[in-house]
């Protein structure tokens, strides 16, 4: 819902008063400005600002006085901080007026329960952290104070020990701080600190102290003159006990005191709560609190910005805590599994634990020891349950299923919903726990009888969200009084030309009322030809296209911060971020971005010609390592356009400002399809102003029609109103289980033998599956135990009785065809994750190989190897499967399927195991497709399909089969295991797939590092070991690696055992190796600074004073930067020795400064 | 002692257009008093360490032929010269003025009842010397009812009618009250232990806004002379009852010269920058 403009919400704040505006015109100045934010036509009126203070008046009321109703009061600290917030982009103010406004708009967002929004505001403005001169004593207050209340901790720590430096001075001067003009705010600096140590460390001697001093602070006699820093005093002492409330420290039992410590030193650093999360950990009368280690089952269906992944992550580090075993965390990519695995490890590494990707399929990559977070894909868990479910069951305590509505994914959906609902089943009386997330998680009655194990769900659904959100309809509207004509000339007939206006309508709150903003110049043109019958139609060539029309819209929206559009397809994201980028100059800082999309793709490749401009598409057809880029590019403010697909509102956490929906679907030969849905739709809202990073997101939608109301509809939608449907539960699978269940009437055998759809398939799969799995893990299994399985499953919930009588059937005809079948073969089948018929096929293949398999396999190179695996006509076998969705390519665009160019996969194939690059395979293999643009995007998509999924999966199976009747026969060998992470990687050697298991996203880098690692002379060492013998700039010179590429590195390179976050802020010394540019006598206080004229990430130089002892090394540099960056002071000291240390220790300052 | 008010020549009754205002006149022949004991109250006001004012008082008085030593000198000087300035680096005509005519405001309305009465509580003196904020703030207590003054202060120079600059001010209120009442009401309703005064300092941004009886305001101007209607237009700027309004004329003749003794008696006290 909107809140911003809400007229019940500006009533109930501000009410009517002879001098004020009354809440119908506030919320219709608030509109204009908003509007006029929009097309920069801003004209503040100072009413606005009266209206703001006055609501701060009321909202911190002394609450016993009771002169407002509380309700009131925290609706005037939201209404007061939006008039703030904007008052804040007007340019005239002076520096005082811009930090008063920060810091009011500040206290107003934490007292209205929108706690993010107190940390954006610092992103818009500069502190310095270290001035150099004291200044005024208002400033010094207002500095501090803000920064507290963003809770920039590393920004705060340098600038009160400078502050305090500098008023100890002052202290000296006038013989006491008190006698001098800086009386008060040097209070409001000591309480400030003690505030900060509280919300950092939890001591609540702090928290009283900080009271104290800012108390004492108001009352000091003669401080009039310094009225600023009282306001200041007392604004902190009113919101001090608030803040305490939502410390994480308060908020977390005593007991889980490791994970306060995870989340307040971990990083990012979370010192507060916000709302939804402290009240949903709290609990209530209905429903206990979630970290309650009773409770098994937890739904939280949260839009994105809410905080759902901050609270899961709180959840895990409870949960680890109060050791209840490990945690298999679960998201739908790659991509999101990395960006979950990255958030997490850096808090996890505050408590001395590791993390462990596991997501490849038909790969285990062994877990170590000290890892006790593992984060896979749907697919992966799927294939580890089917293959160990006891393992899996003994190796984790909690399960954290996030994306959970991807359940009702038409392709992915069924094999999340199969595992979910094993998994249900089988822990529904043991200790393990369920944390199911979701932004659009719909029907909640579904899911919570789904995942109910007879003791309750705790389920907690919210459209609570920090930054406000204003939702645009942008229209074009002939502008039909500046219409020209041209006269006809000869036998060419009139014509009208039209500018187009571009027109905003923004809504203004519930309920369908908009205010209309109208850009000043036309965003282009309509063209009319008249017709020799006098009619007019439009001349499509002179006219400007709809794309064209967006340019201005897109243009203008990105001058206000980061834009994100979203296409309906991928020709059309591509198209579109061309005709952006041809009027954009070129970006020096994006040159070595550039080359390396060029070396990547190609010179003429669509991205690798714009993406100089900071404009950039983003869709599936783009290789994994170069979306890597473009986001990391977009998370670094590089690139602040970016047109995508679905694929990317679907899959990582990116910030934009703005989101423009350009699209919805698409038109065919068949009709309209809808390509952004209610769920895709919700999470493309979520990402218009992200909370912490923007007080407000701006959500367009482009509509081709003329405006209406109504056109505002699909925005009301929330989580709520989306049903989540599983995939087993629509028309469709029925009448394949239907068809099935006929022909196994006819033949028992039908069951493994005919293939009449993927649903049926996946359902008989999972029978099998759960037939296994309950044999392996119960005494005794029956039908009936299956079908408590199936009716475990959402489908269950969703169907009628006889859609529950259709699933029941087909049960009974899977289980019968089980039990038949020999144990080894149930077994196998059930492993493998395939439909039944495609299980059948593989053994096939498998026998074959096995028959053919000599010890000589083992000395094979990776690609040798692969092709030896796969040939015999074994990879056709492997692509016909019908789990393989992709076999060939097609000369153009809109060719029919049956007209495939010849492609020899194997040589594709094992190319692309050799590591050639997208650009070498294209014009090696796919010269036959004309249209640049489409051979890369059929050459992409199909790796991604093929190479990294299907082929993988399927060679996995079969070399583990193969590799059981090896063993079976005392072989003496195996075949190797890594082939199918090779093939998912694209790469040649072991040191390039030990890359890219480690993280390293670019097979480049990878095969590049490992071909000149091989060139050296034979070494022992691992590849870590001789990568971290190294420098950055070695890497950088040696490998060409871009910043990404060298991030990847040094999180690859870095020491497993080296345990400094979790040492030192236990408050222990720790020392670690650096490497020596002069040799030391003495042990010395040190410091740390970023290697001079480094591009990022700069390596750490350690200096002595001002000069530079030595460097930190590359297997240490992650560390170091997380401990710095959590921004406690610390104590650095080097000490000689062979090799000389760099020693790490909390500051010994006083706690309260 | 006398106070300031006790050597200016006030009358307190006389209204334009039912607007009541103090008329304070400055007689040349007392100049040099009224400008040492002006530079006296300041310096109490903003000389917080009692060895430091001694001091000060010392030398003002020609006393301590001793010269401060240069701690002491910038302790003054950052304490005390804000908008005066040091003879090496004088401040603005336009601040010191300024500065000047606020506090001979601050110390008549100090001492001298008018309206509703000697006010209880006068919070003068701007919020930060960085901030245009509101010039002071007077609070009057009448039996049981509280009420308050929202003040600017101005000196007039020009050659126009000194009624533009009473104007000005007034347009100034007007944009500046809310958020000065909402500033000093959440520090003051913070201190009190007097639940009546709490509840009065909490609801002064809504008696503004309401234009509540309890609410007003006053404007002070210091200026050469003054001839013609000086506070005639203020009600028309607050719609509020005239007597809801106050105003402080005072006259003093050479006003520059008059500033220029106050600053040079503040330097006076500073030892080494003796003018004299």
């Amino acid at each position: 819902m909107e809140r911003a403009l809400n007229l019940d919400l500006l009533t109930g704040a501000l009410g009517y008063h002879a001098r004020l505006p009354s809440p119908t015109e506030l919320q219709g100045l608030l509109s204009r400005i908003e509007v006029g934010l929009f097309t920069r036509q801003v004209e503040f009126d100072p009413a606005l600002l009266d209206v703001g203070w006055y609501l701060q008046s009321v909202a911190v009321a002394r609450t016993d006085l009771q002169i407002y109703e509380p309700t009131r009061q925290r609706q005037a600290h939201q209404v007061s901080g939006h008039i703030f917030d904007v008052a804040l982009r007007s340019e005239s103010l002076s520096e005082l007026e811009r930090l008063q406004y920060t810091f009011a708009a500040q206290i107003a967002y934490l007292g209205g329960g929108l706690t993010p929004n107190a940390g954006a505001l610092l992103r818009r403005m500069a502190i310095d952290v270290e001035p150099e001169q004291l200044g005024d004593p208002g400033v010094v207050s207002l500095e501090v104070g803000i920064l507290l209340l963003a809770l920039d901790r590393p920004g705060l720590y340098p600038l009160l020990r400078r502050r305090a430096t500098q008023l100890a001075d002052v202290g000296v001067t006038f013989g006491s701080v008190t006698d001098s003009p800086w009386a008060v705010a040097e209070a409001v600096v000591r309480g400030v600190r003690a505030l900060l140590e509280f919300m950092t460390y939890g001591r609540s001697a702090s928290l009283a102290r900080g009271q104290q001093i800012l108390s004492a602070a108001l009352a000091i006699d003669g401080a009039d003159g310094d009225l600023e820093s009282r306001w200041v005093a007392a604004h902190l002492l009113r919101t001090s006990d608030g803040l305490a409330q939502g410390a994480v420290w308060t908020a977390l039992p005593p007991d889980a005191a490791n994970a306060a410590r995870a989340m307040t030193l971990g990083e990012p650093p979370v010192l507060q709560l916000w709302p939804p999360q402290l009240s949903f950990l709290a609990g209530d009368a209905e429903q206990p609190s979630p970290m309650d280690p009773a409770v098994r089952r937890v739904v939280l269906s949260f839009p994105t910005s809410a905080g759902k992944s901050l609270l899961a992550q709180l959840l895990v580090t409870v949960h680890l805590s109060n050791g209840q075993g490990d945690v298999c965390v679960v998201a739908p990519t790659h991509s999101l599994c990395r960006e979950l695995g990255f958030a997490l490890q850096r808090r996890l590494r505050t408590l001395g634990l590791q993390l462990h990707q596991d997501s490849l399929l038909g790969f285990d990559v062994p877990r170590p020891a000290a890892a006790r977070v593992v984060i896979m894909t749907p697919e992966k868990l799927a294939g580890r349950l089917r293959s160990d479910p006891a393992g899996v069951l003994a190796d984790f305590g909690m399960f954290v299923i996030d994306e959970a509505h991807l359940v009702a994914d038409s392709e992915r959906g069924w094999r999340l919903e199969e595992t979910l609902s094993l998994l249900h089943e089988l822990t529904r009386a043991t200790h393990h726990r369920l944390l199911i997330l979701s932004a659009a998680l719909g029907s909640q009655a579904h899911v919570m009888a789904w995942l109910d194990p007879g003791s309750g769900v705790i389920a907690r659904h919210e459209d609570w969200r920090g930054p406000r959100r204003l939702s645009v309809v942008y229209t074009t509207a002939p502008d039909w009084p500046s219409a020209g004509d041209e006269p006809a000339i000869g036998a060419r007939l009139p014509r009208r030309v039209v500018p187009l206006s571009g027109v905003v309508h923004l809504r203004t709150g519930i309920g369908n009322t908009s205010v209309r903003g109208q850009f000043h110049d036309p965003v282009g043109t309509l063209v009319l030809r008249q017709q020799r019958a006098g009619n007019w139609t439009r001349d499509a060539e002179r006219s400007s296209t709809q794309r064209r029309q967006l340019v201005p819209l897109i243009e203008h929206v990105s001058t206000a911060g980061s834009v994100l559009i979203v296409e309906a397809t991928k020709t059309e994201a591509q198209r579109l971020a061309e005709e952006l980028a041809a009027t954009r100059p070129e970006d020096p800082n994006l040159f070595a971005l550039t080359d390396l999309v060029r070396a990547r793709l190609g010179d003429e490749h669509p991205l690798a010609r714009i993406i100089s401009t900071g404009i950039a598409f983003h869709h599936a057809a783009l290789p994994v390592d170069i979306q890597s880029e473009i986001e990391d590019a977009v998370r670094a403010g590089r690139i602040r356009t970016l047109v995508s697909t679905s694929t990317l509102i679907e899959g990582v956490n990116l910030p934009f400002k703005s989101v423009i929906v350009a699209q919805r679907g698409y038109r065919d030969a068949e009709g309209y399809v809808e390509v952004i849905d209610g769920a895709r739709l919700l999470n493309a809202v979520g990402r218009a102003g992200r909370a912490g990073r923007e007080t407000e997101g701006w959500l367009i939608l482009v509509e081709q029609d003329a405006f209406s109301d109504t056109m505002f509809e699909p925005l009301d939608r929330t989580g709520r109103d989306l049903e989540m449907r599983s995939t087993m539960a629509t028309d469709a699978a029925l009448e394949q289980l239907a068809l099935l269940e006929a022909a196994a009437r006819e033949s028992e055998d039908a069951i493994f033998q005919t293939s009449v759809g993927a649903e049926a398939d996946a359902f008989v799969s999972f029978i099998w599956f759960a037939a296994q799995a309950l044999t392996e893990l119960r005494d005794e299994v029956t039908e009936e135990t299956v079908l408590a399985a199936v009716r475990s499953t959402l489908a269950w919930q969703q169907l009628d009785a006889a859609g529950r009588q259709r699933l029941s059937e087909v049960t009974s005809r899977a289980y019968g065809a089980f039990v038949l079948r020999p144990d080894e073969q149930r077994r196998r089948w059930a492993r493998s994750g395939m439909s039944l018929p495609s299980a059948a096929s593989i053994e096939t293949a498998a026998a074959e190989l096995l028959a053919a398999a000599t010890e000589e396999v083992e000395s094979l190179t990776l690609p040798m190897a692969i092709a030896w695996i796969l040939g015999e006509g074994r990879l056709q076998t492997l692509l016909s499967l019908p789990e393989n969705h992709r076999t060939g390519f097609k000369p153009r665009r809109n060719a029919p399927r049956t007209e495939a160019i010849p492609v020899d996969v194997m040589t594709l194939l094992i190319d692309w195991v050799s590591g050639a690059e997208l650009q070498t395979l294209g014009e090696t293999h796919l010269m036959a497709v004309a249209h640049e643009d489409y051979r890369y995007e059929q050459l992409a998509e199909f790796i991604a399909s093929v190479f990294e999924h299907s082929l993988p999966w399927a060679l996995g199976i079969i070399v583990a089969w193969v590799n059981e009747a090896l063993d079976g026969q005392d072989s003496g060998f195996r075949l190797p295991e890594d082939l199918s992470a090779a093939v998912h990687f694209g790469v040649a050697s072991r040191d390039a797939l030990t890359l890219m298991i480690g993280g390293v996203r670019s097979r480049r880098l990878a095969n590049r590092v490992a071909a000149i690692r091989a060139q050296q002379p034979a070494d022992a060492r691992g590849i870590r070991d001789w990568l971290s013998s190294q420098s950055v700039a070695a890497w950088r010179g040696d490998f060409e690696a871009s910043p990404t590429e060298i991030a990847d590195l040094l999180a690859f390179a870095r020491d497993p055992n080296v345990q400094l976050v979790d040492r030192v802020l236990q408050g222990e010394d720790y020392a670690l190796p650096y490497v020596p540019r002069i040799q030391l006598l003495f042990e010395s206080p040190a410091s740390l600074r970023r290697e001079d004229g480094q591009p990022a990430p700069a390596p750490f130089a350690i200096l002595v004073g001002d000069e530079v002892v030595g460097t930190v090394s590359v297997e240490n540099h992650d560390d170091i930067e997380l401990l710095t960056g959590i921004g406690i002071p610390l104590d650095i000291s080097v000490r000689p020795g062979i090799p000389p240390n760099v020693v790490f220790r909390i500051s010994a300052e006083a706690p309260d400064g | 002692m006398f106070a300031l008010s006790d050597l200016l020549t006030i009358a307190v009754d006389a209204t334009e257009n039912g607007i009541p205002y103090l008329h304070a006149s400055l007689d040349l022949d007392r100049y040099d008093d009224v400008a040492q004991l002006l530079a006296e109250t300041i310096a109490v006001r903003r000389i917080r360490n009692r060895r430091l004012l001694r001091v000060w008082r010392d030398h003002a008085l020609g006393g301590d032929d001793n010269p401060i030593d240069a701690r002491d000198e910038r302790v003054l000087q950052e304490s005390l010269l804000e908008n005066v300035g040091t003879p090496d680096a004088p401040a603005s005509d336009e601040h010191l003025h300024g500065f000047v005519a606020e506090s001979l405001w601050l110390e008549i309305v100090e001492h001298v009842p008018m309206g509703p009465g000697t006010p209880v509580r006068v919070e003068g003196h701007d919020w930060s010397s960085t901030d245009p904020g509101g010039d002071g703030l007077t609070i009057y207590r009448q039996a049981e009812d509280l009420s308050f003054r929202l003040w600017e202060s101005k000196y007039h120079g020009a050659d126009t009618p000194v009624r533009d600059s009473v104007n000005l001010a007034c347009r100034q209120i007007n944009e500046r009250a809310l958020k000065y009442l909402a500033r000093f009401s959440l520090v003051e309703q913070q201190i009190t232990d007097d639940r009546v005064l709490a509840l009065f300092y909490s609801r002064l941004p809504e008696l503004w806004a309401n234009r509540d009886p309890a609410a007003g305001v006053g404007i002070a101007v210091s200026a050469a002379d003054a001839d013609g209607s000086v506070f005639d237009r203020v009600s028309n700027y607050f719609e509020l009852d005239a007597a809801q309004h106050q105003g402080h004329l005072s006259v003093t003749g050479d006003f520059p010269g008059f500033a220029s003794k106050v600053k040079e008696s503040l330097w006076s006290g500073c030892g080494s920058w003796n003018a004299h």
